[in-house]
């Protein structure tokens, strides 16, 4: 049994260590700083490493890594001062100028720019989102906020984004949610 | 729920990103039969999600090994993420990028993909992208007979071209809808350096309406088409839309000149 359980502890680290590709996008879309990305990457992967006994569900684990990411996330932006980068709407109204400077750029850059520029709770959400895939309820999880605050900042980092790349998109109601979040 | 008057932002946004359970989706599948500007919010919504996609997708961590921790990550100094903002903030040029390639008849991706196109990377006018995003079947025609001057021109097998399709376009590459399923075939078949690519998005919107895509064989479906023109203007291929084919005097052939 005790092999049995060593076996597993090591399989689980050896997930934890695969994921960092997984983990680089999403704090790179938070952070925006390659390097600062990997620092945190680097940091969450030896949290999970050293915690990995913690994690009660393996198919939890990529929630769970976020979580460590998030917090520590959080506590570099604690640390810094950057309390302002949590402001949303402070966020919104110094948002990097849209349509100056260089034309030149990639788009694989504009995007990465546009994004840079949402207030850090829309991006934390729509890269949870659009790229790990994960489901309101884990996102709601990681980043311990309610589902309806999910997709609130989801749909304002859309409409935000969309409007940094592009003309204004459509409005729609603004009515409450009449549908049930399944996953 | 009958109308789409009741369907919010959010709702829209859990329907594009699978949130929603059977019947919630199947009635905002049929407010979308419905309305008209109900689809473009959708689509404005699958564009945001292939944006991002995009943007972070081939992201990799210069981290190739584990390193040394180099002691924290409060010793970083704040200034390295301002400067980071600062530094991806160069060069945003969000006017460049009226495109909605996944969006229901737009016609705004061909400017921003001339404006790529026209990047300091060297053309090859060997290299063709075309892309057509409409239904209409003059653009389809005008896309066949262009592809049909450029293998003339490159009989010798210098030259390659790619038929992409999205929204409206996908009907050109669907088997029992394409007016011109067989040429389509033929083109393939008989041209090693014809290729026709359907969009990987389009296709499963067309999926998560109920329809079934029912692609010509032999055409790829692995990609989206933004991905696909954007990697193919990265490596230098000249942009063709469908659409800027046709000639006001001959509304059927392809323009003179037009990149060939």
């Amino acid at each position: 049994m005790r092999k049995l359980a060593f076996c597993a502890n090591q399989s689980v680290k050896g997930r934890i260590a695969d994921a960092r590709g997984r983990l680089y996008r999403v704090a790179l879309a938070w952070c925006g700083d390659p390097m600062l990305a990997d620092d945190l990457v680097q940091e969450t992967l030896a949290n999970g490493i050293a915690k990995n006994h913690q994690l009660r569900d393996e198919k939890r684990l990529f929630p769970w890594l976020y979580s460590i990411l998030n917090n520590n996330w959080r506590s570099y932006l604690r640390a810094r001062k950057n309390h302002d980068e949590l402001n949303d709407q402070l966020a919104d109204d110094t948002a990097i100028g849209p349509r100056s400077n260089c034309q030149e750029l990639e788009l694989v850059e504009q995007v990465r720019a546009a994004v840079a520029s949402l207030p850090l709770e829309q991006r934390q959400v729509i890269a949870l989102v659009d790229l790990e895939e994960f489901s309101y309820c884990d996102v709601a999880q990681v980043l311990e906020i309610p589902i309806g605050t999910v997709m609130s900042r989801l749909h304002r980092a859309r409409k935000n984004l969309l409007s940094r790349l592009s003309p204004p998109v459509a409005e729609s109601g603004s009515g409450k949610n009449h549908m049930h979040i399944v996953k | 729920m009958n109308s789409h008057d009741h369907i919010d932002e959010n709702t829209l946004g859990a329907f594009v990103d699978g949130q929603l359970n059977e019947a919630d989706r199947a009635a905002v599948i049929r407010a979308l039969d419905a309305n008209f500007e109900l689809r473009e919010q959708v689509y404005q919504l699958r564009r945001a999600k292939d944006l991002v996609k995009l943007g972070f997708g081939g992201a990799t961590s210069s981290a190739a090994k584990p390193r040394p921790w180099r002691g924290g990550l409060t010793r970083r100094p704040a200034v390295a993420l301002a400067a980071s903002f600062a530094m991806l903030g160069i060069g945003f040029s969000a006017g460049s990028l009226d495109y909605s390639l996944t969006g229901p008849g737009s016609m705004q991706a061909g400017q921003a993909m001339q404006e790529l196109s026209a990047a300091p990377v060297p053309q090859q006018t060997n290299h063709v992208v075309l892309h057509i995003e409409d239904s209409d079947p003059r653009h389809f025609i005008a896309a066949l007979n262009y592809v049909d001057t450029f293998m003339q021109r490159y009989a010798d097998g210098s030259g390659e071209i790619e038929v992409v399709a999205n929204a409206g376009g996908l009907d050109l590459m669907r088997a029992g809808l394409s007016p011109y399923e067989q040429r389509v075939v033929d083109m393939i078949n008989r041209h090693g350096n014809v290729s026709f690519i359907a969009c990987s998005n389009a296709i499963r919107n067309l999926e998560l309406q109920g329809i079934e895509p029912g692609i010509i064989s032999n055409v790829d479906t692995d990609e989206t088409a933004l991905q696909h023109i954007v990697g193919r203007l990265q490596s230098g291929w000249t942009y063709v839309k469908a659409e800027s084919l046709i000639d006001a005097r001959h509304n059927s052939a392809p323009a003179a000149g037009t990149a060939l």
